[in-house]
């Protein structure tokens, strides 16, 4: 592939990069005399958008082009909801697969993979407090309500120097911040869920939202073949609440609470796992020209598995917790001090496993957890030094210590560098450099994950994982804005990435660091994009051309391998058709390269069984990916003047009922006993309806 | 298309996992009721894939597992086949066989007439407690005039005694079954266990993927009640399919059972582990990435070389 001999070592790539950052800079002072008039205008139409927020959140038409961070990505929820989703679960993090330098690690799964990298490397934040499994149902759903989100913000891998701790990507998810004057709600009823967010006010200062979303997906067992399958409990339920109290126009305190809980259960056990994620927030203005944001954040993420099979009484818990303290300020001075400083401080509490087994007469088994405390110091500043040129740069200063028995300290300087240079009002050049170190990983060997992987920190003998990652890119906006495209390049050179000795067992291990193995890692690709934003149709395409390879001694004999989410090519249709208000159809359609997979290449015998024989490890790829979803929304009364408004969406999931794999399995013919493959795939065509209503 | 769930290869690995070490089994028994349970929710359905692989050059395959039994034992010699070919893999025949052990007794083995590949002790013997046994093979399996020679070695390790067996009913899956367990002493040390499960004299754990192993992990230096093996209870037989009839042993009043314990090297018992959870593949949410079976036998073979002591018990159910 060209790519990849292009880029082998990244050595050109890095090169150009680099050349940006010092050649551009000559050629803008070089042009320098510009019209001060301008500049200030320009600046201060951007000021002013920073004063609506503590936090930067310019949403200027042409951002495409003026953003200074490259592979940002942004999703409001209205667009989220026209898209078909299957069983009419609108799932933000489903439609964040559609964006390009994303890929899903498994059909139909939550978890994903930004740019090569690995679905722990994502940090993930509600309203600023880390989920640390943002999803439900085994990976099959989200963990957000989408009543409750206002929309979602990604940045692939050059994060805000505020948020740290994660190689590949920073989610940024929000919950509403309307202030409603009378009470107002959303909801839905769907096939597996139903969902209410009702929000008011209390008194002139406060307003507060609860939101709530079950599945009945249990109903569905009633079918089951199997007797104890019928009885069986299978469902999930989240619970958000928010309370906002405005004391003037300067202060602001937020109360946020999330508690989402998966229950399945049968006769003779049970399997219980959830997440916990509140904080409390003030956000104080002290000046026109600062702003603070002190926060607390608390951060639970566990599970639990129960037998009581033969008064068995065995119970095994595990889990993390996170005690977080933050203080942000943002304080834009003028055109060349623009600065965001701030200190976090993160206690983490592991629980790798805890066993009871009363019933068996056995002593408890317990997996000590090393906690640690996470801490950063930032500092970040934007300059706008012509009209047409601006920089950003940045440093994070990092430390993360190992409290256990072997108190152990790493630090770290995690800068961030970002230009860009506006060649026309139109059209832009950028280029950006991070260095990120992560301290946490999930100890997960199978390729979707599942609620059972654990965190763990870096020790001694665990390093925290380094990338350095180097992105340019071309921006150009049309026809008034209207459309936007770009084409980025991203290079990643990854340190000390993790992955598991063969036939590790990464559960209930009490020596869990010597299944690991760390090595080298290297992510590159071309990433486009074409967006269109207005008119009666709307939507985006786009494509992605990459690669992503890991090089770990004692993995694969050695033998740099293809990292399990590598998708050489992956292109994403998106498109919403607004025949009247009251009608609008939508359509997304995927197609991605297939995954890299280990097929065996040969057996051996033993009795009348069969056992494979590997080459190595992801040489061979399953067939690829491809489905098409529609969705109509119908709306029946838009001119009503009654307050309740409600609306059917309609959605047909793989229209074409594709069969995409997802597991192959290797079984014995029973009759000659000689092998042979099948695959399990999860869904033929499937068609869903949903009734969404607001008061 | 099959619609209707691949049930049959989960609750044939969901069976087999049943029977490992107490709490891992347990964990097993989850993993696989919820992937099924997934399954089931989603509808899921399996279609035959043909997948076009290259084919790794053949191997030679050793496995070979001494007892302290006196009989004539066995080491079976055979080569590797490309996965998919449409005959069972063949033995390989002229090979030159020996055990020797620690005290430099060495046992000459003979190939049998009837089938090929497989090789007998000359004589009867039981590998004794305590000792190595040093395993030699020599062929010339790539034909080039200079025989190849595979080595291995195995130690027997002494084996607790089992106290008692008891037999007790358990409802599961809307069925009647009746789970077989052990009581006996964990030694201090680290060990690993084998279980060979007899019903009425028929050997039912003859598969690698059947076989119950456990190491001691949860239950180290305590007195163990371990549940080795489920059976179904005969008033089931009428209710249950053909399908389900295959994969079932019932027990009924008067029936035998013996249980043999062994007790095993990590190496063999990480090897029959590997077997069970690589025989079918990946599962996308639980298990590691596809990678080769651990192997014992030197010079790019594969296969196994063990030996085991083993102590026994009888119990007739009522």
């Amino acid at each position: 592939m060209a790519l990849k001999d292009c880029f082998n070592n990244g050595f050109y790539f890095k090169l150009i990069i680099w050349s940006l950052f010092f050649i551009t800079p000559v050629f803008v002072f070089a042009q320098m005399p510009v019209n001060q008039e301008n500049k200030k205008d320009s600046a201060s139409i951007k000021r002013e958008q920073l004063l609506q927020e503590v936090t930067i959140s310019a949403t200027r038409r042409d951002k495409n082009v003026t953003n200074l961070t490259m592979g940002t990505e942004r999703l409001s929820i209205e667009e989220i909801r026209l898209l078909p989703a299957i069983m009419g679960e609108v799932d933000i993090l489903k439609a964040l697969q559609l964006l390009p330098g994303v890929q899903s690690v498994s059909e139909s799964s939550n978890g994903f993979s930004v740019r090569g990298g690995s679905p722990d490397q994502n940090l993930i934040v509600l309203d600023n407090t880390v989920v640390y499994n943002p999803s439900h149902q085994m990976g099959f759903f989200s963990a957000f309500n989408n009543d409750v989100i206002s929309g979602i913000e990604l940045y692939k891998g050059h994060f805000p120097s505020r948020h740290g701790g994660r190689l590949s990507s920073l989610l940024e998810v929000k919950t509403r911040d309307a202030i409603p004057d009378k009470i107002s709600g959303t909801g839905g009823i769907g096939l597996i869920s139903s969902r209410l967010m009702v929000e008011g006010p209390l008194g002139e200062k406060t307003s507060w939202v609860v939101a709530g979303r079950r599945t009945y997906a249990d109903l569905f067992l009633v079918f089951a073949a199997n007797k104890d399958l019928r009885s069986a409990k299978l469902y999930f339920y989240d619970l958000n609440g928010k309370l906002t109290h405005r004391f003037s126009g300067k202060d602001k305190l937020e109360l946020n609470i999330y508690n989402g809980l998966d229950k399945m259960g049968v006769s003779m056990g049970s399997f219980n796992y959830g997440n916990t994620a509140s904080s409390l927030t003030w956000n104080h203005v002290f000046s026109e020209k600062l702003f603070g944001k002190f926060s607390a954040h608390f951060t639970d993420y566990k599970y639990a598995l129960a037998s009581d099979m033969n008064n068995m009484d065995v119970n095994w818990k595990s889990g993390i917790r996170d005690w977080t303290a933050r203080v942000d300020f943002h304080q834009p001075i003028n055109d060349l001090w623009d600065l965001s400083y701030g200190i976090s401080g993160i206690y983490h509490a592991f629980n790798p496993g805890k066993i009871s087994m009363k019933g068996l007469g056995l002593a408890d088994y317990v997996i000590n957890g090393n906690d640690a405390i996470e801490s950063g110091v930032y500092l970040s500043n934007e300059q706008i030094f012509t009209d047409r040129f601006s920089v950003k740069y940045g440093l994070r200063f990092s430390s993360f210590h190992n409290t256990g028995k072997i108190a152990h300290t790493y630090t770290a300087l995690e800068p961030t560098l970002g230009a860009v240079y506006q060649l026309t009002n139109h059209s832009s050049v950028k280029a950006n450099y991070s260095h990120n170190t992560q301290y946490l990983q999930l100890a997960n060997n199978s390729s979707a994950g599942s609620p059972l992987d654990i965190w763990f920190s870096a020790s001694p003998n665990i390093k925290p994982q380094k990338v350095d990652l180097y992105s340019t890119g071309y921006f150009h906006n049309f026809n008034d804005n209207n459309y936007e495209a770009s084409v980025e390049l991203y290079y990643k050179d990854l340190k000390n990435v993790i992955d598991f000795r063969e036939h590790s067992s990464l559960l209930l291990n009490q020596d869990l660091e010597s299944e690991v193995r760390t090595g080298t890692g290297k992510a590159y690709g071309i990433e486009w994009m074409l967006r269109k934003n207005s008119g009666r149709l709307t939507g985006f395409v786009n494509y992605t051309l990459s690669r992503s390879e890991r090089t770990i001694p004692e993995v694969n004999q050695g033998k740099t391998y293809l990292a399990p989410f590598d998708k050489t090519h992956a292109v994403n249709l998106v498109a919403t058709y607004n025949f009247s208000e009251k009608i609008n159809l939508s359509a997304i359609w995927v197609y991605a390269t297939g995954m890299p997979t280990t097929y065996p290449t040969g057996r051996f015998q033993i009795g009348e069984e069969y056992f494979p024989i590997y080459s190595g490890r992801n040489e061979y790829r399953r067939p690829h990916y491809d489905r098409l979803d529609i969705s109509l929304n119908y709306i029946p009364n838009t001119d009503s003047k009654k307050k309740w408004k409600g609306e059917w969406n309609l959605s047909l999931y793989n229209v074409y009922n594709r069969k995409n794999p997802w597991m192959i399995a290797y079984q014995q013919n029973e009759d000659t006993g000689i092998p042979y493959a099948e695959m399990l795939y999860l869904f033929g065509v499937v068609p869903s309806i949903t009734y969404n209503f607001k008061f | 298309m099959k619609r209707n769930i691949n049930s049959r290869h989960f609750e044939q690995s969901e069976k087999s996992n049943m029977l490992r070490s107490s709490l891992l089994r347990l964990i097993n028994k989850f993993l696989t009721l919820l992937t099924m349970t997934i399954i089931l929710f989603f509808f899921a359905c399996t279609a035959p894939i043909d997948i076009e692989t290259d084919d790794s050059p053949p191997v030679v395959v050793i496995y070979g597992v001494l007892t302290d039994e006196l009989k004539y034992q066995e080491v079976k010699v055979s080569r590797s086949s490309p996965y998919f070919d449409n005959e069972p893999n063949s033995g390989i025949s002229g090979a030159y066989v020996t055990v020797r052990s620690s005290d430099n007794t060495v046992y000459p083995f003979l190939e049998s007439d009837s089938i090929p590949g497989l090789y007998y002790s000359q004589s009867e013997f039981g590998a004794q407690i305590g000792m190595d046994y040093f395993l030699t093979v020599e062929v010339d399996f790539n034909i080039d005039g200079i025989m190849d020679k595979y080595e291995a070695e195995t130690t027997i390790l002494p084996v607790p005694a089992i106290d008692s067996l008891t037999i007790e009913p358990v409802e599961m899956f809307g069925h009647k079954n009746h789970i077989l367990y052990v009581h006996a002493q964990d030694p201090p040390e680290k060990n690993f266990y084998l279980f060979n499960v007899f019903h009425n004299d028929s050997l039912l754990t003859q598969k690698l993927a059947d076989l119950p192993v456990s190491d001691d992990e949860l239950f180290n230096d305590q007195y163990i009640k371990g549940d080795i093996y489920f059976f179904d209870d005969i008033s089931e037989w009428e209710k249950d399919t053909e399908e389900t009839r295959k994969r079932s042993v019932y027990l009924q009043p008067g029936d035998k059972i013996d249980l043999q314990l062994g007790l095993i090297s990590q190496g063999y018992f990480d090897f029959i582990n590997q077997c069970r959870s690589g025989k079918n593949g990946e599962n996308p949410l639980f298990g590691g990435p596809a990678s080769n079976i651990a192997t014992n036998i030197s010079n790019g073979g594969v296969g196994y070389f063990a030996g085991y002591a083993i102590s026994r018990k009888s119990i007739v159910f009522e």
